[in-house]
């Protein structure tokens, strides 16, 4: 305890006291004069509501709750004859934020004054009385009903930094109070600890670190939740500041330690590294699951749908522009952009495939026809098939017919779109050759079209789509179990050895 | 964290050793072991014993225990010949939170108390389900009678401590289970 003798003997021992009860709140910045400074905060046992006069006299009430205000100063000079004769004079009173108005101040003094009676030390019941929002009460500024009047130019302003300050209150005392985490079963400290938000459960971070490492080195997103049964019911992932915030890494990416580092089995880079994988995967599922996402022609990168689908009439709908390379272009035809109105052009090796089709199944439209018509519009499809149809029969007497003319047709058409774009020719026969081998063995999934392949000869027909879509890759039926469901389901038996794939199982 | 993890297995490990359930450990390293575990009543499978085989991951718990029934069960989600278990919680949707006692005392009760026909791994259990309860009920209680005694499962016990090869002939009716 540090000298006071600028104090008589009983100040002293009433400094004393007040100083062992609140310690941090007690401040005696000169030796010589006997000035005492008080910072008080203010803890209300309820949370309130606020309303606010603003000076022209107009009352908002507002939604927020409280019960966290930021601390009140309050300068006293104690004469030597207090507390006998002679009132503690209080020099200053500001309150941090001027959440209370120089009025309310006044107000405040006032009151404090009215609590002295002489031969009795006054601090600690000013203290308390300021501590517990007592004051609040008897200046009549909160109503029984827990709604607190405050006088402010501009409300919200005042609410931001209210709710700032209780923020930072509330973290305080959960990072000194103790946390059993359910996973390791052990008591932390609450610095090493999370409330995660949006649940408020509460476990270690070491913990669900682990727990989310493994999640995201099995490349699934959605395992990156809170571990609650009541939260994986809800299907409630995990927001990027709380993995931030578990894995310990600052909001700006760089994997720098922001407090204790203790206990996590990962180095800081690795869960750096880590949290940049998840965004990624996260990108990549909810790339495959929107039905209204591309992939840009010119360099590959996904490309989400707009956020509010434009009208599918105006003919905005079709136009995308790459985030990555500025490509601006239609979704459908997957040229430069064309405007609204003129429709999209067929490309040869479409137009071939549409009439050649039907032939190979029995005269009925495949699938793959329907979906040109769905995306191309019927109308537009047929007009441009009469118009290549004469061309194609007269191709067809030819010698040279086929799947071989096609892909050259495609190759061409493809390099001459690359050149027109100025884009280097990555297109070779190697790119030709996987495009042939693509469209000869994989099934596109019903969902997102992606190209999908199965283990060759013994792996499972049951697809689970990074789309979330399942589907029998023998037959393409969609459904929650195909396994049972699916026409060909007696097939199934005839592989080889028993499926491992953990997906049908 | 590798010892919390550690310590983690070996209170789960400790708490089912407590319980009623008779645990034979392998090794004693704690993370692989065998449990008997009793067909909850009034069901189907009240009555029956199985031995079923549990083995802790190093990262659990937050990767998932493997579980394997050793005698053969007929169930619609648990396959006849390897005797693996497919149940949604020690799979995809598994929780850090989840411990040994849960699998014991509740979910696999409860797989057993409702089996789920429609996401089957026994396709012919799940298809007699459906179709012809009765008949389930029968060969799920024929199926008890065979294999799923306290004299069968104490003969694979005894089968474990010697030789397997040995008395291999013995039990043939029981599923020797290492794939």
């Amino acid at each position: 305890m540090q000298e006071i003798k600028q104090f008589t003997e009983s100040q002293q021992e009433e400094i004393f006291t007040v100083q062992s009860i609140y310690p941090e709140f007690v401040v005696i910045p000169s030796k010589k004069k006997p000035i005492l400074i008080l910072n008080i905060p203010v803890e209300l046992p309820n949370a309130t509501k606020l309303s606010f006069t603003t000076p022209d006299e107009i009352r908002v009430q507002e939604d927020a709750t409280m019960s966290f205000f930021p601390p009140i100063t309050v300068t006293i000079t104690l004469p030597s004859e207090y507390p006998d004769e002679k009132p503690a004079s209080i020099e200053h009173i500001t309150a941090k934020t001027s959440w209370l108005s120089v009025l309310q101040l006044e107000q405040l003094e006032a009151h404090l004054f009215s609590l002295w009676q002489p031969g009795i030390p006054v601090l600690y019941e000013w203290l308390e009385s300021i501590r517990s929002g007592q004051f609040l009460i008897d200046m009549r500024l909160l109503s029984p009903d827990s709604l607190l009047s405050l006088q402010h130019p501009s409300p919200r302003i005042l609410i931001l930094q209210l709710s700032i300050y209780a923020r930072q209150v509330e973290a305080q005392q959960f990072a000194q109070s103790n946390h059993d985490c359910a996973i390791c079963l052990s008591s932390h400290k609450g610095s090493i600890c999370i409330k995660l938000s949006g649940c408020n459960h509460i476990f270690c971070r070491p913990c669900l670190s682990d727990f989310w490492v493994s999640a995201i080195n099995d490349g699934d997103p959605s395992r990156v939740r809170c571990p609650d049964i009541e939260c994986i019911r809800a299907k409630r992932e995990a927001t990027v500041d709380d993995v931030r915030t578990v894995f310990n890494i600052s909001p700006h990416m760089e994997s720098s330690p922001v407090d204790s580092d203790k206990g996590f089995k990962n180095s800081p880079e690795d869960r750096g590294i880590l949290f940049k994988k998840w965004i990624q995967l996260r990108e990549r599922r909810d790339l495959a699951r929107d039905k209204h996402a591309t992939y840009c022609p010119v360099c590959q990168e996904g490309i989400r749908g707009p956020l509010e689908a434009a009208d599918e009439t105006s003919g905005w709908h079709r136009y995308r522009i790459c985030q990555s390379c500025k490509f601006s272009f239609c979704k459908t035809c997957k040229k430069a952009w064309h405007g609204p109105q003129n429709v999209c052009l067929l490309t040869q090796d479409q137009l071939l495939r549409y009439v050649k089709d039907p032939e190979e199944n029995f005269g009925e439209p495949t699938s793959w026809i329907k979906d040109l018509e769905n995306e191309y519009g019927a109308e537009n499809v047929k007009e441009q098939v009469d118009t290549f149809l004469p061309q194609y029969l007269k191709q067809k007497a030819s010698a040279v017919t086929g799947e071989e003319r096609a892909t050259d047709r495609y190759y061409n058409e493809f390099m001459e779109e690359l050149n027109y774009y100025g884009q280097p020719q990555v297109w070779n026969k190697h790119i030709k050759a996987s495009e042939l081998w693509i469209r000869r063995h994989a099934v596109p999934c019903p969902g997102c079209k992606a190209p999908t392949l199965r283990i060759p000869d013994y792996g499972c027909n049951m697809m689970r789509c990074i789309c979330g879509e399942k589907f029998c890759w023998a037959c393409g039926t969609t459904a929650e179990n195909p396994r049972l469901t699916c026409p060909c389901y007696f097939d199934w038996d005839d592989l080889p050895m028993a499926c491992d794939c953990g997906i049908c199982a | 964290m590798a010892n919390q993890n550690k310590r983690r297995i070996e209170t789960d490990v400790m708490k089912l050793l407590m319980s009623d359930y008779e645990v034979n450990l392998v090794n004693d390293n704690m993370q692989e072991f065998y449990v008997r575990f009793n067909g909850p009543s009034e069901t189907p499978f009240a009555g029956g014993v199985w031995k079923i085989h549990v083995e802790l991951p190093d990262q659990y718990p937050f990767k998932s225990p493997s579980i394997g029934f050793m005698n053969k069960i007929f169930h619609p989600n648990i396959d006849e010949l390897s005797g693996s278990v497919c149940l949604d919680v020690i799979n995809q949707t598994w929780s850090p939170m989840f411990d040994m006692m849960n699998i014991f005392e509740v979910f696999l009760p409860q797989l057993l108390r409702y089996p789920n026909p429609n996401d089957p791994l026994n396709g012919e259990a799940a298809a007699l389900l459906m179709r012809h309860p009765k008949e389930y009920e029968a060969k799920v209680k024929e199926y008890v009678q065979r294999f799923a005694t306290k004299e069968a499962v104490d003969a694979a016990d005894g089968k474990d401590d010697k030789d397997e090869d040995e008395e291999m002939s013995d039990i043939g009716s029981i599923s020797d289970n290492d794939e």
